[in-house]
């Protein structure tokens, strides 16, 4: 026994030991691709939330912002785990991460305009608290404070619960359409935006790949297509009906070195088989293709498309230099 | 598509059998060929000669799990195409799995058939059971998709030494478990 026997050994451990080892990965590309989907979805909803008509540059709408943000993503979070069952993963090379990116936005950026109206209503009700803090620009929040207790002030802030009862009461006024123009507050206080980090691509395991030296493999005589009683005389190849005309042997040069795989139907059996074939250089695949024939060096079948015209077909033959018909 | 659906087109004997599969398992299959072969090119050529193996065994097989049906072909596809290649000259990408599993072989223990391999994968099989699912996939990344230490670093959120550990501590076990199941010792 050596290390050939045993890594063959391993080729045949049983289906569902593959499988699994298969799917873990389809887990681990998963949670990947979910955070990156997340993290779109939240890039996604700020920019709608930035464009909103209402909305306003007010600082403390961040506060606004961000409550929607996590809303979205747990939604974009929730719909990405029940799509991850379907496909197959990509090994390599996480693929299969960019078709999914875009709907998830879309369902997203769709999902947020509800949410965020709600929110901001939400936020607008709570900002008393916070807006009476900082000196802000606002008219509202100074009517606020005049209202409920001009003198009190910082009371209103920090202690009782009832008192920003009151103050949240007070503020209903301020959702009705006819809002007097708020003054822009000229020097604007500098806001920071909390910087949420960009989502990089997950770095695809790179494989090296090297140019190499092909020696040439020994054709394999055996194939699958029955070629003694004529019953495999039509084939297709991408959708393309093609005919057997002649056998010819070639110049092996003039033949391109990798196969395609065409399907054979047998007249006889009714039955397809399918079997590579070979291209040569001079003349496209849509219009012949070699299928090997016998064990003869650069002995092929050549198959033409049949909507070739007899015109056609001769330049073809004469092409390739086939003047003889077997 | 589902699997059942694919494995019922190649009984239908329907070309497009050929195409669904491409569409959900091309990858995955690429990926195997060129982890073994390390080259596009040839992993393509690997991939059509799957797909005629893939056609001529269905039927009359009708395997259960067809990625994992898929997985083996490629695999034994790239594998005779990579020993073909490096009959005089190695090449790295495959055999470093290959020296490294060669620890674990039991001198005593001629394989000579397929049913020698068959019973030595059975044996493979119960082995990898005895382990946690982890340490099973760590196994199979390597010994079956040869992935790289990092690669399954990276899948398994194990950091590269200690897959290296968990390699090697398995090939250890695996021996001694070969050994003492007397695998014709």
């Amino acid at each position: 026994m050596n290390g050939d026997d045993l890594i063959d050994a391993v080729s045949m451990v049983d289906d569902d030991l593959i499988e699994e080892a298969a799917e873990y990965k389809k887990e681990g590309k998963g949670h990947i691709v979910l955070i990156v989907s997340a993290f779109a979805a939240s890039a996604a909803a700020i920019a709608v939330v930035n464009n909103l008509p209402g909305y306003t540059t007010d600082p403390h709408d961040f506060e606004v912002d961000n409550s929607v943000q996590t809303v979205v993503t747990t939604e974009a979070s929730t719909a990405e785990t029940s799509d991850t069952g379907d496909d197959i993963p990509y090994i390599s090379s996480g693929i299969g991460t960019a078709p999914f990116t875009e709907p998830e936005t879309e369902k997203s950026s769709s999902a947020s305009y509800p949410v965020t109206n709600e929110v901001t209503e939400a936020a607008q009700i709570e900002s008393p608290s916070k807006t009476a803090a900082p000196p802000s620009p606002s008219p509202s929040a100074e009517n606020v404070r005049t209202e409920a207790d001009p003198v009190t002030e910082p009371h209103v802030i920090t202690e009782a619960p009832a008192t920003e009862k009151i103050v949240t009461e007070a503020t209903h006024p301020e959702e009705s359409q006819t809002l007097p123009p708020r003054p822009v507050p000229s020097p604007d206080p500098p806001v920071t935006v909390p910087e949420r980090p960009t989502p990089l691509p997950t770095p695809m395991p790179e494989t090296t790949v090297t140019v190499p030296e092909r020696p040439t493999l020994s054709p394999d005589p055996v194939l699958p297509v029955n070629r003694e009683n004529n019953t495999f005389d039509h084939a297709t190849l991408s959708g393309k009906a093609y005919s057997k005309k002649c056998v010819y042997t070639f110049d092996e040069s003039i033949l391109n070195e990798k196969t395609l795989n065409a399907f054979f139907e047998s007249v006889v059996e009714n039955t397809g088989v399918m079997a590579p074939v070979k291209t040569a250089s001079e003349v496209s695949s849509e219009e012949m293709f070699l299928l090997k024939c016998g064990s003869a060096d650069g002995q092929y079948y050549v198959f033409l498309n049949d909507s070739l015209s007899a015109e056609e077909e001769d330049k073809i033959f004469k092409t390739l230099g086939i003047t003889e018909f077997n | 598509m589902e699997d059942e659906k694919i494995i019922e087109l190649y009984w239908l004997r329907s070309e497009s059998a050929i195409t669904e599969t491409d569409k959900k398992y091309r990858e995955h299959c690429m990926y195997i060929a060129r982890n073994i072969l390390n080259d596009i090119s040839d992993s393509e050529e690997c991939l059509n000669d799957t797909y005629l193996a893939a056609w001529n065994s269905m039927p009359p097989e009708r395997p259960s799990h067809l990625s994992a049906f898929l997985a083996k072909i490629t695999k034994n596809i790239a594998l005779k195409r990579f020993r073909y290649y490096t009959a005089d000259k190695r090449k790295k990408s495959a055999q470093v799995p290959i020296d490294e599993i060669s620890e674990s072989a039991v001198s005593t223990f001629d394989v000579e058939d397929t049913s020698d391999l068959k019973e030595l994968a059975g044996l493979i099989s119960d082995f990898l059971r005895k382990h946690s699912k982890e340490k099973r996939v760590v196994f199979l990344r390597r010994y079956f998709f040869f992935d790289s230490s990092e690669q399954i670093s990276e899948l398994t959120g194990l950091s590269e030494d200690n897959v290296r550990k968990i390699l090697s501590r398995m090939r250890k076990q695996l021996k001694e478990y070969l050994t003492k199941r007397g695998v014709k010792v």
